[in-house]
């Protein structure tokens, strides 16, 4: 029988194995999925901005443009649909579009958890999928000038057949524009394209990741009215619109993987200073 | 019960995926070249059709204005060629970049320089909230002393270190906020993978999945190759 050559390495708190990081932060997250704790949920006054700016639409019409990769669905997709929630318990009319060419999919998938009871009867009425636009940053400058440059939805349904869009020629008719953010150069661009030239005002749903970036452009008086951010948001969204869904489901774990980091950076920063501040 | 072939099948990869955290591995390999795979052909189909929803379609319609941009499209190709016309892929590139610069610089003067400086300067910093007032104060302490961090014509002496130092500070703490929203979304996306397994017929898969990875770990203890990573 061979001698397991396991490597020496001396083990402390500044050189924990990845391994053992990884296997503590998926318990962390898994048990309280499996046993949710119920953990209290604090609205914060930037997404209840948002909720308030979204409600003052009521029976207007907003755009909502996916432009996000797959991994931001895990945040915009819980926030997509407390918006759609709102939107139809409002009665908003809501138009899906994207300059990411899986937008059309991701209407496709998250339109059907809100409307799918009335899809054969509203489609088209009070909500549409545009699907994808190409052409980036001249594609949206088309879509502002002219929406019915779009000639036909995401089934192939000429837009000249769709009710919802008899009154949106241009993007002025809209009343707002919501941005799903997932990096900050789609914003930007709808930012120069729509909110600079005075088409429409802009409201943002963004990641976690992207939110630092966004804020010095949000405010009442600044191309982005209000936003909302992460996971966090979604949750306190879906309690505003008394939808309770995905992302207070996953309140508990995110909350309890924060401890675990801070537990780890306290940790790490203890064994640094045991080491005399060498890593 | 009926079996859900589909959340058992993203449970799996879910599952092959992650087998990277132990380490690098043949099954994290094949659902690596899945996903490239899968990636890449819908591209392809996604651009076909839009190929044929904005230039087939209108050009059987008599539109074949519509193909002078498959013909700039196509002069791309020059790039990879190596003979006399190969100048020609300049043509497609000088559009794209003409027209964006065009496009965007108008409006980004507005967005990120007129208003930006707009909002900053009609900040009230007196006969506010209290909050508020540091709030604004703030803003306009980081705002000042970041800027002098970019600043390089004269070197940082006297005064102007520690408002450098003070900058840097600010900016330390932006890149701080910064990465706590990165590992914010990070938890997110395995949370949403998480409840795809548990939260469906994907747990069935958990055992066996914590099963294999107890054997490729006593192979690798066997074989002397059980490291530590860091």
């Amino acid at each position: 029988m061979t001698t397991p050559n396991i490597e020496k390495k001396k083990i402390g708190l500044t050189n924990i194995d990845s391994r053992i990081i990884w296997l503590l932060l998926l318990f962390v997250v898994g048990i309280p999925l499996l046993n949710p704790i119920g953990l209290p949920v604090q609205v914060s006054p930037t997404t209840r901005d948002f909720h308030n700016t979204l409600r003052s639409a009521q029976g207007g019409v907003i755009a909502l443009a996916l432009d996000t990769d797959p991994a931001g669905l895990a945040e915009l997709g819980p926030q997509l649909t407390a918006i759609l929630h709102l939107a139809r318990d409002n009665n908003i009319k809501v138009i899906l579009v994207g300059w990411n060419n899986n937008a059309g999919f991701y209407a496709d998938t998250y339109l059907p958890k809100v409307f799918s009871d009335v899809w054969e009867t509203r489609y088209g009425i009070d909500f549409v999928n545009l699907g994808f636009i190409p052409g980036g940053e001249t594609g949206m400058k088309q879509f502002a000038e002219d929406t019915w440059s779009i000639t036909s939805d995401h089934y192939g349904e000429s837009i000249s057949q769709l009710p919802i869009m008899e009154n949106i020629r241009t993007a002025s008719d809209l009343d707002y524009i919501i941005e799903f953010c997932w990096n900050i150069d789609l914003p930007q661009n709808i930012m120069r394209q729509f909110v600079a030239p005075g088409y429409t005002k802009m409201l943002a749903a963004s990641t976690a990741l992207v939110y630092p970036s966004l804020l010095p452009f949000i405010g009442p008086d600044k191309s982005i009215v209000a936003a909302v951010k992460g996971l966090d948001g979604a949750a306190q969204l879906e309690l505003l619109s008394g939808h309770p869904g995905e992302a207070l489901k996953g309140t508990d774990a995110q909350s309890l993987a924060h401890i675990l980091l801070i537990i780890f950076i306290v940790l790490g920063n203890i064994g640094l200073i045991f080491r005399g501040g060498k890593r | 019960m009926a079996i859900d072939t589909g959340v058992l099948v993203a449970s799996a990869l879910i599952m092959m995926i992650y087998s990277f955290l132990y380490r690098e591995n043949i099954v994290f390999r094949i659902t690596e070249g899945a996903f490239v795979g899968a990636s890449v052909a819908r591209i392809i189909v996604v651009n076909l059709d839009t190929l044929r929803k904005s230039v087939w379609v209108p050009g059987l319609q008599g539109e074949i204005i519509w193909y002078i941009s498959v013909i700039l499209g196509i002069l791309y190709v020059m790039m990879l060629t190596e003979g006399s016309y190969k100048w020609l892929y300049r043509i497609p590139v000088s559009f794209v970049l003409g027209s964006g610069l065009g496009l965007a610089l108008a409006g980004m003067i507005k967005v990120s320089l007129i208003d930006q400086i707009k909002a900053t300067i009609t900040i009230p910093l007196v006969g506010a909230p209290i909050g508020e007032i540091l709030s604004n104060w703030t803003i306009i302490l980081a705002t000042a002393t970041v800027t002098f961090v970019f600043y390089f014509t004269s070197p940082r002496e006297g005064i102007l270190k520690y408002i450098t130092i003070i900058g840097r500070l600010f900016l330390m703490t932006y890149l701080g906020y910064q990465f706590a929203g990165t590992i914010m979304m990070r938890e997110s996306v395995l949370i949403s993978q998480l409840t795809i397994i548990l939260k469906g017929q994907g747990i069935w898969l958990v055992p066996l999945a914590f099963i294999l990875l107890a054997i490729g770990i006593y192979y690798d203890w066997k074989k002397g190759q059980l490291h530590w990573m860091n």
